[in-house]
């Protein structure tokens, strides 16, 4: 038996289940993209009808017809227009069965279209469908339903041959037919859906008015708590952190470790030249360079997703939303800004809850001014080495000090810039969070895992294009240099030498550093770079550091022929203390310039991963390169600030 | 008697009927979660400072913020 149909959208409220039936219709053969235009997500995939298989469709949560939303928008022009390219054969309607009076709104209106419709009723294991919920659909409307389990996935397969039996049968009007020519009538689109609203309620009558006859579920008076909802929002923060910082520095290891071996072991079994060189040290360390966020981006994507299944996530936008109001920001922004203390990265790839263009788009521009664990290996070497091990009040420890001020700063700025952009970007709707809070529930763990499973992938495929080809201009610039220089300053260092092989190697590698591309862009910006009481050495590292702010230290170790595989902080740091300036023999290192180069790694963007993602999430260059811009000149100006402070 | 008064002003566990919506661009989209006149509405409870508050209405539960709550009047 082979259907006429090809092509399925799934449709409904948010809150139905209709994730968890997209998944349970496609499994793993799904793809995700973004609708043409817009950041709002495609998700596609493959579902399998006997011998045919059919193209799946998840549209974004939507409510009405009438589009209030960019994800609706997409909804809206997909239902007026026939010839639009992801027009269905069929549209799947999902509707949860303890919210189906709301649900039947945007049901009501396809069929009203004339469009041709099914229902699915999502319900909980113990649940059945009620009687009179199926006739209304079946014997006044004429509509196949089928009840879905999105626990145990009952029901899917009836689902399957309720496509493939599906006939158009003759529709009714249930409201109005004409209702789409109400799309710049507000009062009408009122009416509407009231009467959608009325009709629904008329023929289920028992059931209309409130379900918990305003009954507070025990577990949200903690939730929600004017104390307590703090302290648990607080608390499930923490734990989530010490997943990110603490555990996934393990698996963080054996990524980068493997990605080592691999090129060491390619090195020795290609053969020398330039092409084993692109591959052993740009290529496979670029690759390595994406991998090495996936435990970071699993993990937090592991944590939201449970908040977001669970219903606890709305719990935690409602007690935040006020606190950060104030700022330009609303409720939403909050985990997407804290999850950015552990890494940018997934923090701008959560942002995608946030609905508010607006709101969205200064969430990610601010994001990467919240303290990120790269940051941790720059400050604390800067820290040690310049700010004095000393005791405030014979207890407060200065450095932690310090470390406790870099986080604070970071997070004040990102609410000031946030403010700043707030006046900055008018639009003109005023910011608005009408919001449904759904029932609490235990976590889908299928579903946590698919989402984990999408994020990492949409990373490394979308993300990963870009850091790997920036990666590898970076490496190329450093590793290339108009050859005769090159030459010059390696055989003064060959014919002079008289320490031992290895030693050799180190200064080799640091006299290729200097004389590479990024070495004379370094030296360049010396004079512009000299006010903030940096020399070329720090020049060079920063723009190395581009690709991520770890690479710093290492790059100031090849700097200073110490070899940047060593873990040893101390060797570097006494080359450091001991490095002069060449004008003037005074040092390089001092509170003022260490501090202005804390300040100055506090505010710059200085991550390749950053860049690619917000262009990921904004469809655009425009953002990521403003970013970098705004960031670069509050760094600039933060670090000279500092240095005259302190000099 | 009936007595007309801001949504945002009824107190926790008080209901009403829904008399007027303003709300201008907001109002369709309130009327999608089911806040149109002559709607059922309770309320859940509120965050510190009243704001945001969450309401019950068409059997499911919607937050609003106290400046789009005072658009909103009812009978109670």
């Amino acid at each position: 038996m082979s259907s006429k149909i090809q092509k399925i959208a799934l449709v409904g409220n948010p809150n139905t289940g209709k994730s968890s039936l997209f998944n349970w219709l496609t499994g793993l053969n799904q793809k995700v993209g973004n609708f043409p235009g817009v950041t709002v997500d495609r998700k596609s995939g493959t579902m399998f009808l006997h011998d045919q298989s059919v193209e799946v469709i998840d549209f974004p949560g939507t409510y009405s017809f009438f589009a209030k939303s960019e994800e609706e928008k997409v909804v809206q022009d997909v239902l007026i227009n026939k010839e639009h390219p992801d027009f269905p054969d069929l549209f799947i309607v999902v509707m949860d069965k303890t919210q189906w009076v709301r649900n039947f709104v945007l049901f009501s209106q396809l069929y009203d279209a004339g469009l041709p419709v099914l229902v699915a009723i999502t319900m909980g294991d113990r649940e059945v469908p009620f009687e009179v919920d199926i006739d209304v659909f079946q014997k006044k409307l004429n509509v196949p339903v089928v009840a879905i389990n999105g626990r145990t996935g009952e029901g899917v397969e009836d689902l399957k041959r309720a496509v493939l039996s599906f006939e158009n049968a003759d529709k009714r009007v249930i409201v109005n037919d004409q209702f789409t020519h109400l799309l710049n009538d507000e009062e009408g689109q009122i009416a509407d859906t009231k009467a959608r609203y009325l009709w629904i309620q008329q023929h289920v009558p028992k059931r209309s008015r409130f379900n918990s006859k305003g009954k507070v579920n025990p577990l949200d008076r903690w939730l929600v708590h004017p104390v307590w909802g703090y302290v648990i929002f607080v608390s499930i923060l923490l734990v989530i952190f010490q997943f990110i910082f603490r555990f996934s520095t393990i698996p963080m290891d054996w990524i980068d470790g493997g990605f080592t071996h691999l090129a060491s072991w390619l090195q020795s079994a290609l053969p020398a030249g330039i092409l084993s060189d692109l591959i052993t040290q740009g290529l496979i360390p670029g690759i390595g360079g994406v991998c090495v966020f996936i435990p970071q981006i699993a993990f937090l994507f592991f944590f939201l997703s449970i908040l977001e299944e669970t219903g606890y996530m709305s719990r935690a936008v409602f007690i935040m939303d006020r606190l950060v109001r104030p700022f330009g920001l609303n409720g939403k922004s909050v985990v997407p800004l804290m999850s950015s203390v552990a890494c940018a990265i997934p923090g701008v790839m959560s942002t995608r809850t946030i609905s508010q263009g607006k709101d969205r788009l200064i969430t990610i521009l601010v994001a990467p001014l919240m303290s990120c664990s790269a940051r941790i290996p720059v400050y604390t070497l800067l820290i040690a080495l310049v700010i004095p091990q000393e005791y405030w009040l014979g207890w407060i420890d200065l450095q932690g000090m310090v470390l406790l001020g870099l986080y604070l700063l970071g997070l004040v700025t990102a609410l000031l810039v946030a403010l700043v952009a707030k006046w900055l970007l008018k639009t003109v709707q005023p910011g608005f969070m009408v919001m449904e809070i759904p029932p609490l529930q235990p976590p889908l763990w299928r579903q946590v895992l698919l989402t984990m499973w999408e994020k990492v992938r949409v990373f490394v495929v979308d993300a990963g294009k870009v850091i790997v080809a920036l990666s590898m201009i970076i490496w190329a610039l450093a590793t290339f240099g108009p050859s005769e220089r090159r030459e010059l300053a390696v055989q003064r260092v060959e014919q002079s030498w008289q320490g031992s092989e290895e030693e050799k190697e180190k200064v080799l590698a640091a006299v290729n550093l200097e004389n590479s591309y990024i070495g004379i862009m370094g030296k360049g910006i010396e004079p512009m770079i000299a006010p903030l009481g940096f020399d070329w050495k720090i020049g060079i590292s920063i723009i190395t550091s581009f690709a991520a702010r770890e690479v710093f230290v290492g790059s100031l170790a090849t700097i200073y022929a110490i070899g940047d595989d060593e873990e040893d902080n101390d060797r570097l740091m006494d080359k450091m203390r001991k490095d002069v300036r060449w004008d003037d023999g005074t040092p390089v290192y001092t509170l003022a310039s260490g501090s202005a180069l804390l300040v100055f790694y506090a505010f710059a963007m200085q991550c390749l991963a950053t860049f690619a993602v917000v262009y990921r999430e904004t469809q655009s260059w425009r953002w990521p390169i403003f970013q970098l811009v705004y960031m670069g000149v509050l760094a600039y100006l933060g670090a000279w600030l500092t240095y005259i402070l302190l000099a | 008697m009936v007595e007309k008064k801001l949504l945002s002003k009824l107190n926790i566990g008080e209901h009403g009927v829904i008399g007027t919506v303003k709300g201008g661009f907001l109002a369709p989209k309130l009327a999608d979660l089911g806040l149109f006149e002559g709607s059922d509405v309770a309320i859940l409870y509120k965050a510190p400072l009243g704001d945001p508050l969450a309401v019950e209405v068409q059997g499911t539960v919607v937050s609003l913020r106290r400046e789009e709550a005072d658009w909103i009047t009812v009978e109670a």
